[in-house]
Formats: structure tokens, C-alpha cells, sequence
């Protein structure tokens, strides 16, 4: 069977990262108290592709996700974003940087209730951990 | 007020109990290999800028040290006039006494081996330790110092120990001894500093154990007060950030990824015993560090 990477921030790859995200009985359990959704912001990136900042926007409850949706930053109307450049979203996809660790080292910048966030932080750790799961195509790398 | 027999046998008497028992004097501490090895550290890590980087650490400690030791004063007395029990009060005369000695070990830290007075400091407070360590906290005590209804009293006591022992005893100084301690160990670097550290921290794990144990009594007695002690992490958690991601240097002299991890676990114990939800109350850990040092 043909496996197909996507490109990170695409439908294509978002539609992966939900089904990834529904896959991982992990998750489910860490994130049995997490209930809202969480944007992930791309920073806008024109030499790889992305001409303008892109979200993805993940509608999370109780450790399942209920959609994965790529929007305009301005759109999102998650309580939670996490925003970065692409090199740190391309560390956290990789596993080489908790992104909890790339929220204290102020390389992923968080709106939204960060006591809350901290709270739980092994569910946005385990998140992460789904999107290793998804076959990306790194634009980088092409 | 008269001590009561449940009292004597209280988890705070007992705090205080201990605090007698682990009783230790600053001017003790052989600072002399610190001296020759101080130089050196400056002389031959000058590109991995460890020099500056263990100045940075020590001076935030001097300056929060300071700053706690200036505020504690308005918890004895807020204790007492919202009658919360002379126990807690009697374990606070020890945390003020032993703050003092921790500003007294890094004033003398400062003169004896750095060769400078605390004015070298200032250079390295920048706003967000500014805010969360001197500025933000001498606001919260003073207004514990002042407010004379009883209600409200509590509430900003509530505000003042979970800013006080959650956020910068247990979130920056626990955190900071031990990430500063473990980095000086692993290279045999300073001794008389690892032993200040080590003397230090044990000291604040009594001091947070106390703050949890407060909080977790006053909110569940009065469950309204977590959204206090909710609203007071969330004022504060950037600046703690912040603070933190100062020791991100290109060759950094501590782990800052467990340094962050360490803050973080922190956190969540003492919003637990606050009842946010996160981890149960676990005092353990700092009974038996206080038992294994």
C-alpha cells in the first residue's frame, strides 16, 4: 500500500492529522479532561508556499477530535492558538521539541489561558505526539 | 490566643517543628573553593558565557530572597487578624527567619566571592522578573497589610500564597535551585554555592508544602477562592516564562527543557491542591527531600 505525505497546513494533511488524532487511544486518555478547541498557526512562510499565516483548527473534546479544518488566522474562533514559525512546528511534528517546551522557551506563542493550557500539558503534548503519526511531505525537503 | 491541643499536632506545627530541627547559619558555609574557582569559571568559559549566566541565576536569587524576606511580614499578621490559627502563625516566624538567612547567604555569596555588592544585581532584572518577583509582590502584600474586613482579608491572603509560595517559591526559586544546583554538580563547580542551593531548597519545600496546605484548607472551605488563585497564575505565568526563558543561551548552563518541565510540575501541584483539577495534593515529595538532605 502507497503511503501519501501531505503537505503540512493543506486540508489533505489536516484531514490525516484528525484521523490520526481519532486513532491514538493514547490521547484519548491523557486528553479526557481537555474540552475546547486549539488552532495551530503556521507563520506565514512565501519562500515554502505559504504566502500568508494558515491555521488549523481542531475541534477537541474529551480526547476525540471533531474536525480538522484549515482556515485563515483571522477566522479562528478557538479559545486556544498556538503560533510559531515553520522550522518549530516542523521540530514539534518531528518529536524533537515538546511543544509545551516551545511555549517556555517563547518559540510558540499561546493565546488564550495559559493556567489552563499548563494545566494540561500532556494533552498538547500527546496532541503533538498525533501529528508524528501523519506522513508530511516538509516543504524544505522537496 | 492559646496554642490547642489540636494544633500541637497540626501539619503546621509540625512544618514549624521541623524547621527547629534543620536549624543552619549561613556564615557555616566554606565558601573558599569558591573563591579560586570563580575566577577560573570567568577566565577559562568566557565564550560559553557560564560566568555571566551563573551571575544572571545568583542575582535573581539575591533579588527574590530580598523581596520575599521584605514581604512575608504581612502574612504573620493577616494570620492573625483573620484568626487562622496561631499554629500557622508560629510556622511563619520560622519562614521569616529563614528567608532572611537566604538573602543573608547571597549577600555574603556577593561580598565574599563575586567581590561586588548587591548593586551588580539590578542588571539582570529585567520587567519580567521586575514584575513577578519585587513589583507585582509588594503590591499583593501590601494590600494583605492593609485590608481590615475579614472576608476580603482572606481573599487576598488566598492571592498573596499563591503568588507568594505558588508562584515564586515553588514555580522560580525551587525551580531555579534545582536546575542552578544540579548544573554546578555535574561540572564539581562552586561548592559553597551547591551547598547554599541545596540548604536553601530544602528549607523552601517546607515553605510551599505550608502555601498548599493553606490554600487547599482556604478553598475548600470557600470554593470561590479558586478563581483567585486561577486569575492570580494566570497574571503571572508569562512573567514566570519569561524569566525562565532567560537562561536560553546558545550554550546554556542549565537544562532549560527541565528546568521548564520542573516549573510546570510545580504548577500543577500547588493549582491541585487548590482544587484546578490538575494533580492531587502530593506533599510527599517534599517530605522525603526534606528527609533525604
Amino acid at each position: 500500500m502507497t503511503v501519501v505525505a501531505h503537505r503540512p497546513f493543506t486540508p489533505e494533511w489536516a484531514a490525516a492529522f484528525q484521523h490520526a488524532i481519532e486513532a491514538d487511544t493514547s490521547y484519548r486518555e491523557v486528553a479526557a479532561k481537555w474540552t475546547w478547541p486549539v488552532a495551530l498557526v503556521l507563520d506565514a512562510a512565501p519562500e515554502l508556499g505559504y504566502a500568508d499565516a494558515v491555521a488549523v483548527e481542531l475541534t477537541l473534546d474529551r480526547g476525540r477530535c471533531h474536525g480538522a479544518v484549515i482556515r485563515h488566522p483571522d477566522a479562528v474562533t478557538a479559545p486556544f492558538t498556538l503560533q510559531a514559525p515553520y522550522a518549530t512546528w516542523k521540530l514539534v511534528m518531528r518529536g524533537e521539541l515538546d511543544p509545551l517546551a516551545g511555549v517556555t522557551r517563547g518559540r510558540i506563542r499561546v493565546k488564550g489561558s495559559l493556567a489552563t493550557l499548563m494545566m494540561h500539558a500532556r494533552s498538547a503534548s500527546a496532541l503533538c505526539a498525533c501529528a508524528r503519526a501523519v506522513p508530511t511531505r516538509f516543504p524544505d525537503e522537496s | 490566643m492559646p496554642l490547642t491541643a489540636a494544633q500541637f499536632t497540626s501539619p503546621y506545627f509540625s512544618l514549624y517543628s521541623k524547621a527547629k530541627q534543620l536549624h543552619w547559619d549561613p556564615a557555616d558555609i566554606d565558601l573558599s573553593a569558591d573563591r579560586a574557582q570563580w575566577a577560573m569559571i570567568k577566565r577559562e568559559h568566557a565564550s560559553e558565557r557560564y560566568g555571566e549566566q551563573i551571575l544572571r541565576l545568583t542575582s535573581l536569587f539575591y533579588e527574590g530572597e530580598e523581596s520575599v524576606t521584605r514581604t512575608l511580614a504581612p502574612f504573620c499578621s493577616a494570620v492573625s487578624r483573620a484568626g487562622l490559627g496561631v499554629d500557622k502563625e508560629l510556622f511563619l516566624t520560622t519562614q521569616l527567619y529563614e528567608e532572611a538567612k537566604h538573602f543573608d547567604f547571597f549577600a555574603r555569596y556577593f561580598a565574599e566571592v563575586f567581590e561586588e555588592d548587591g548593586a551588580v544585581t539590578r542588571q539582570f532584572i529585567t520587567p519580567a522578573p521586575q514584575a513577578v518577583l519585587i513589583a507585582d509582590l509588594w503590591e499583593v502584600t501590601e494590600r494583605l497589610r492593609r485590608e481590615d474586613d475579614r472576608e476580603k482579608l482572606i481573599g487576598v491572603f488566598a492571592e498573596s500564597l499563591t503568588h507568594y509560595m505558588g508562584v515564586v517559591e515553588a514555580m522560580l526559586a525551587r525551580t531555579g535551585y534545582v536546575g542552578a544546583h544540579d548544573a554546578l554538580a555535574a561540572r564539581g563547580w562552586l561548592p559553597g554555592l551547591q551547598e547554599g542551593f541545596r540548604l536553601i531548597r530544602r528549607d523552601e519545600g517546607r515553605h510551599v508544602t505550608f502555601g498548599m496546605r493553606c490554600i487547599a484548607e482556604l478553598t475548600d472551605e470557600r470554593p470561590e477562592l479558586r478563581d483567585v488563585v486561577a486569575a492570580t497564575f494566570e497574571r503571572h505565568l508569562p512573567n514566570v516564562l519569561a524569566t525562565v526563558a532567560e537562561f536560553d543561551y546558545p550554550q546554556p548552563l542549565v537544562d532549560i527543557d527541565k528546568l521548564s518541565a520542573y516549573a510546570l510540575a510545580q504548577y500543577q501541584r500547588f493549582a491541585g491542591a487548590a482544587g484546578l483539577g490538575g494533580e492531587v495534593l502530593d506533599e510527599a515529595e517534599y517530605e522525603e527531600e526534606d528527609d533525604r538532605q
